[in-house]
């Protein structure tokens, strides 16, 4: 009897992926009809179904996201791309034709060195993600921070060199940048779309607390007005584009998280689009389970005891 | 421990009743739909190894618990306790415990499990109820792993003074509930109906003669739904006018439909989940999402 090919079976069972040229051909023809890319970052299935189901260009799966279905504030937690990699399945199943991205945390210490980089990537693309973002990044730190970690291969850095190796693969990629010198670097990196961010998201039940500036020099601090927030966003904006006139750069974090925001946020910035993560998946849940408990609480009664 | 005796719990809902305030149960199934419905006035939070179905965004429908040993499986009732427990402050807490799992044979240790954890009462869910031939075969054979187990649990976590509540599909099972102990009745309406993963059109049109075949889990309209709770609220009150009876499953997945009902039976409150983590969930994000993308940009449209 002639045996099976076990590998023959395994590819014909593999679900394909999704290319950086196919991704971005459909952002850049969405955005030629004046239509904003928006991507969303989703923890359960049930958010990631509705995601699709209303037209959401991109999902990102990190592990922050589950401390919000926890009903706390968006938290890091420990361990980070083991937590990513678990939800991914329960994501999957309910998304069929949208680009599944992975937050990685790059200087994970369960993946050092170069190899540990391949290793990381590798997992990421086997388990069936279709692109990469750095998440957690470094990009929050101050700047000494990030320095004095990379002396042991272990801080910003690492995070460039993953998007060298993604550009190198063909894989989609999506990066951070808190400040316009790391949108540069990322952006001469090879990096596919850049995400300038505002620090942690207020708004909400559980939003982080509104500062004013930026006095610690520290990416995650959320900008506290629209103005400043908008001027950041900018900033980072105009130094990537002066790499790479055409990089698609969205916005995420701080004071964007309602559409409302968000529209001052396109009307005074040349944002392409917009990460929607506690806007999508804490905020608008935190008002569909109190606005339906309120209306389930006051209904009357005919029992007259 | 659970931080709620039985009297506790029954004075707090009987407080409801005597300001003629309905009593809602938020099913949950995360910690955030637990935080938030305690703080708009949810009177207990109930807790279901079936309920993670929701939230992973796929049907779930009642064949769903054909299973056994649901008390074990991945995010269950015991592992969840902590989260739902973590979000909340003051709101007594109950246990759907599957009373025909075959990892449990002694039921009096699957509800001391439960306690210890932190439960404050229990339920018999997923529960055989809905479906007498099926469950008649399996209180006759074998260990007996059928709805009779489930009377068996009410009683004797009633008899260790555990605040109870039942799931009951029919009118003699309510009355045997009752006579158990169960300090609250639910009548169940079936398979939750609306939104994108409740029963379809197709589930909820389907003509057959249930009560015939003496099946009960199947999903009603809210007509239907009305005639389940009617019946089920009348033989609760037979067995005893001092039980308090809610309503869950079926149609009353919405505030409206819950009033309709309301209206027509003098019960005295619902069991909501499916309402909030399946039909406000999908309002609500879908109604985000297109507002998103349908904001303009001051930099578009741009050619490449």
């Amino acid at each position: 009897m002639p045996k099976l090919d076990r590998d023959k079976i395994l590819e014909q069972l593999k679900d394909p992926m999704f290319s950086r040229e196919e991704i971005l051909e459909k952002w850049y023809k969405e955005l030629e009809e004046g239509i904003p890319i928006i991507y969303t970052g989703c923890s359960s299935g049930i958010v990631a179904r509705y995601a699709e189901r209303a037209g959401i260009d991109a999902i990102v799966v990190y592990e922050t996201g589950l401390s919000r279905h926890w009903g706390m504030p968006t938290t890091m937690l420990r361990d980070p791309n083991t937590w990513t990699f678990k939800m991914f399945e329960e994501i999957k199943n309910v998304v069929n034709n949208t680009p599944i991205i992975a937050g990685l945390e790059c200087y994970d210490p369960k993946y050092l060195y170069e190899k540990g980089l391949k290793r990381l990537l590798f997992r990421a693309i086997q388990i069936g993600f279709d692109g990469i973002q750095n998440f957690p990044t470094l990009a929050f730190l101050p700047y000494n921070t990030a320095a004095l970690r990379d002396t042991v291969n272990m801080g910003w850095k690492r995070e460039l060199e993953m998007v060298r190796l993604c550009k190198k693969l063909g894989i989609f990629t999506m990066w951070y940048a808190c400040f316009p010198e790391q949108a540069k670097e990322v952006v001469e990196a090879g990096a596919d779309v850049v995400v300038p961010h505002n620090g942690w998201t207020h708004g909400g039940k559980l939003g982080a607390p509104v500062v004013k500036g930026r006095e610690l020099g520290a990416g995650i601090i959320p900008v506290g007005d629209k103005e400043t927030a908008a001027q950041r966003i900018q900033e980072i904006i105009e130094a990537a584009r002066s790499v790479r006139k055409d990089v698609i750069c969205l916005a995420h974090g701080g004071p964007w998280a309602t559409p409302e925001d968000v529209q001052y946020l396109f009307s005074h910035t040349d944002a392409d689009g917009f990460e929607a993560a506690s806007a999508f998946e804490r905020i608008p849940l935190e008002n569909a389970i109190r606005d339906t408990m309120k209306k389930f609480k006051s209904i009357n009664l005919k029992r007259g005891k | 421990m659970g931080r709620f005796t039985r009297a506790q719990i029954l004075e707090r809902l009987w407080k409801q009743i005597g300001q003629k305030k309905v009593i809602i149960a938020a099913n949950c199934s995360a910690g955030i739909t637990a935080k938030y419905s305690e703080e708009m006035g949810a009177d207990l939070i109930t807790v279901h190894s079936t309920g993670k179905y929701r939230y992973l965004g796929v049907p779930y429908p009642l064949p769903n618990l054909y299973w056994g040993g649901a008390n074990e499986m991945i995010g269950n009732v015991f592992e969840i306790y902590h989260e739902i427990d973590n979000a909340i402050n003051n709101t007594p807490i109950i246990c759907g415990l599957e009373a025909y799992d075959p990892l449990f044979r002694k039921t009096d240790k699957l509800i001391a499990k439960a306690l210890e954890i932190g439960y404050d009462g229990i339920q018999n869910w997923p529960s055989w109820g809905f479906h007498k031939p099926v469950r008649r075969l399996r209180d006759e054979a074998g260990e007996g792993f059928g709805f009779e187990k489930e009377i068996r649990m009410i009683k004797m976590a009633h008899d260790m003074d555990v605040f109870t509540m039942a799931y009951s599909f029919w009118p003699d099972d309510t009355k045997r509930l009752v006579e158990a102990g169960a300090d609250v009745i639910i009548a169940h309406c079936g398979w939750e109906v609306g939104g994108e993963i409740g029963a379809p059109e197709s589930a909820v049109k389907m003509k057959r003669d249930w009560d015939a075949e003496e099946f009960a889990g199947q999903p009603r309209d809210l007509e239907n739904s009305v005639v389940q709770v009617k019946r089920i609220y009348e033989a609760a009150k037979e067995a005893n006018p001092n039980v308090i009876v809610l309503a869950t499953g079926g149609s009353l997945t919405t505030p409206e439909n819950c009033q309709y009902v309301a209206d027509r039976v003098p019960i005295d409150g619902f069991e909501i989940g499916h309402a909030i983590e399946c039909i406000a969930f999908e309002k609500y994000l879908i109604k985000v999402a297109q507002d998103f993308k349908a904001l303009t940009m001051r930099a578009h449209p741009r050619k490449r």
